[in-house]
């Protein structure tokens, strides 16, 4: 349990300088010989309190092994990395106690246990007293939608009900720091919903609080997060704001004009303002993708094109997607940077 | 500029390490009861050490032709003891990889505030608990079926009680010792806890008294609690009956060489563990299922 306090900890609630993990990995069981696996290369992140900071990166970009690192499971290769100003080699046990969390896809929980009993169980290991510890389980059990299992074994629970559960078990503390790494990998539309509003609303309920949030769902970034990290091969590509990555993109915004099949689109390059054209034929119609200097000069595209007695089918405005930063920094789409393909 | 945080109810150390130790218990007793309803659950407990000693008295019988006495005596305590051994230190290690490989716990239960080490010492004592059931039973199967030597006026408290508590603490170092191996370990992992166990089911004068081992085993033998403790049990149920693997030793000595031993053991292993949980954090493999 928190009080917000003038004195206490350090000034950002994640700080990481220079932070270098490497595996060694053998080849296989019967070959001695080790081949190195930079997971990360050099991590700078400061993360303030208050922030729900989003880090997003293909699979192996090194999400969860930074995660690891914060919450104490794994010790860095060199560098630093400190959470609310305690250093999480050095001070470990006290980092422990302000931190929790949640990890996505798998199937954690003592399958024998209840929901509640599980719970209760945690809330043990964090000093909570049962009384209050029953009364906080029931109530995030009500707002995530799970009262009424909370008598079920765990093992009877369904892949999102595991996971709203799993929400609860690292809210149940109150943490300062609450890491979420992949929290709606593997779930259905709806319970992947229902968990990011809680998120969000567990933030904005407890200003002060902090989340770092793994995902490689560019619309979770987008609309969770205050500040996203593009992650790539252990490193820190980007980081701003959602909107900000998003402006920064090269191409910024486009328009994209479907129209009657042009014999002729050289023209289109003349019109002043324009600054790119591309053009595809789909079925005898032609897609005009453009960028232009500002938004008034589609204005001028279009008189062109009734000059020239072409009808317009379509005409949208399409904004840079985090994706398409992504693109722009990598050179490939998300999907396609996945370890391993 | 940050917003900074205090702790507003903490906990002396001591509290939070009893507390971890009492929901570990809780927690370990409920997996190993929790599998079926009670009632079967009671059977169980009883019809499983029932039927170990079963076997192991036939093949005494037909191994020793008959033989009563202090041999039967010896043989049924050390049947009666071990299952704390099966139970409490294979169960420490086997706990941690379930958590590790089936409850997908591990990691949560480590990155808490706790002691790890009152977490598994938890852990394993309610592994140990079960073990009484095996314990009452097969003395009292012995005692009145068998027919060996245990009477009241044969139990020595003074002797029983401190060797129980010493053999307890000396079971759940070398179930730490186990557990530390278990850190680094992966795809054989399972196999280790149990094969440390056949091995000091031979080494430790459980069914047969360590003079029969030759004398490179018998030195081993006598360097592991284990063997002490179980010299002890015997001193302090069987009392002059009792067929001994140091004759030669007063019942001071046995308990005294006991203490010792258990404290080695357990500075050993808080040291090999605490070496072994670094290195794992080290290597990044102290989550990691198997297969890594």
């Amino acid at each position: 349990m928190w009080d917000e306090s003038p004195e206490g900890m350090g000034e950002l609630a994640v700080e990481t300088k220079n932070l270098v993990r490497i595996y060694r990995r053998k080849r296989s069981s019967q070959d001695s010989q080790e081949r190195q696996v930079i997971a990360l290369d050099g991590v700078n992140v400061e993360i303030p309190y208050g922030e729900l900071f989003g880090l997003l990166g293909p699979n192996g970009a090194g999400k969860t092994t930074l995660i690891k690192i914060l919450v104490t499971l794994l010790l860095p290769t060199s560098g630093t990395a400190r959470v609310a100003g305690l250093d999480v080699v050095q001070q470990a046990y006290q980092v422990r106690e302000l931190i929790s969390m949640v990890s996505g896809g798998e199937h954690s929980g003592y399958g024998l246990l209840t929901v509640r009993e599980q719970l209760w169980m945690f809330s043990q290991f964090y000093g909570l007293p049962t009384r209050l510890a029953l009364a906080r389980i029931d109530e995030l059990l009500k707002i995530v939608g799970l009262y009424e299992e909370r008598n079920r074994r765990v093992s009877d629970l369904s892949t999102g009900m595991r996971q709203k559960m799993n929400l609860v078990r690292g809210l149940l503390s109150d943490p300062l720091v609450f890491f979420l790494d992949e929290p709606t990998v593997g779930l259905d539309v709806s319970a992947a919903r229902d968990i990011r509003a809680y998120i969000k609303e567990w933030i904005r309920e407890k200003p002060g609080r902090t989340i770092l949030l793994t995902t490689h769902y560019m619309q979770e970034a987008e609309e969770l997060c205050d500040r996203v990290a593009i992650i790539h091969k252990g490193r820190i590509i980007a980081c701003d704001s959602p909107a900000a990555l998003r402006r920064s993109a090269a191409s910024g915004s486009y328009f994209l004009l479907t129209t009657e099949r042009l014999s002729e689109d050289g023209w289109l390059k003349e019109v002043p303002g324009v600054r790119r054209v591309d053009i595809r034929v789909l079925d005898g119609r032609t897609e005009i993708r453009l960028q232009v200097a500002e938004d008034g000069v589609i204005a001028e595209v279009v008189r062109a094109l009734a000059d020239r007695e072409r009808k317009i089918y379509s005409l949208t405005k399409v904004e840079p997607s985090l994706e398409d930063v992504f693109m722009q920094l990598v050179g490939r789409r998300m999907e396609e940077a996945d370890e391993g393909r | 500029m940050g917003v900074r945080a205090v702790r507003v109810s903490s906990e002396r150390s001591l509290q939070r390490l009893w507390r971890t130790f009492a929901v570990a218990y809780w927690l370990g007793w409920q997996i190993e009861s929790n599998w079926t309803d009670p009632l079967l659950f009671l059977i169980y407990s009883v019809i499983r050490p029932l039927g170990g000693v079963l076997i192991l008295a036939v093949m005494f019988f037909v191994v020793a032709r008959g033989a009563r006495g202090p041999v039967l005596g010896f043989f049924v305590t050390g049947t009666a003891f071990w299952p704390f051994v099966v139970m409490a230190m294979q169960g420490m290690a086997m706990g941690v990889l379930a958590d590790r490989e089936h409850w997908k716990t591990l990691r949560y239960i480590y990155s808490a505030p706790i002691s790890y080490r009152a977490y598994l010492v938890g852990r394993s004592l309610a592994q140990a608990t079960s073990a009484l059931a095996a314990m009452a039973i097969t003395l009292l199967f012995g005692r009145w079926v068998l027919g060996i030597p245990l009477y009241f006026s044969t139990i020595r408290p003074l002797v029983l009680l401190p060797a129980f508590l010493l053999g307890i603490a000396g079971i759940v170092a070398m179930g730490l010792l186990i557990t530390s191996a278990l850190t680094w370990t992966s795809r054989e992992a399972w196999r280790l806890p149990e094969a440390v166990g056949a091995a000091l089911y031979l080494l430790c004068g459980v069914i047969f008294p360590t003079t029969v081992l030759p004398r490179g085993l018998q030195m081993l033998s006598m360097g592991i609690p284990l063997t002490w403790w179980l010299e002890a049990m015997r001193r302090g149920l069987l009392g002059e009956h009792a067929l001994l693997s140091f004759p030669w030793a007063s019942d001071a000595r046995v308990l005294g060489t006991l203490a010792m031993l258990v404290a080695v053991w357990i500075i050993g292993a808080g040291f090999a563990f605490t070496c072994a949980e670094f290195r794992a954090r080290a290597l990044g493999i102290l989550d990691q299922e198997t297969g890594h």
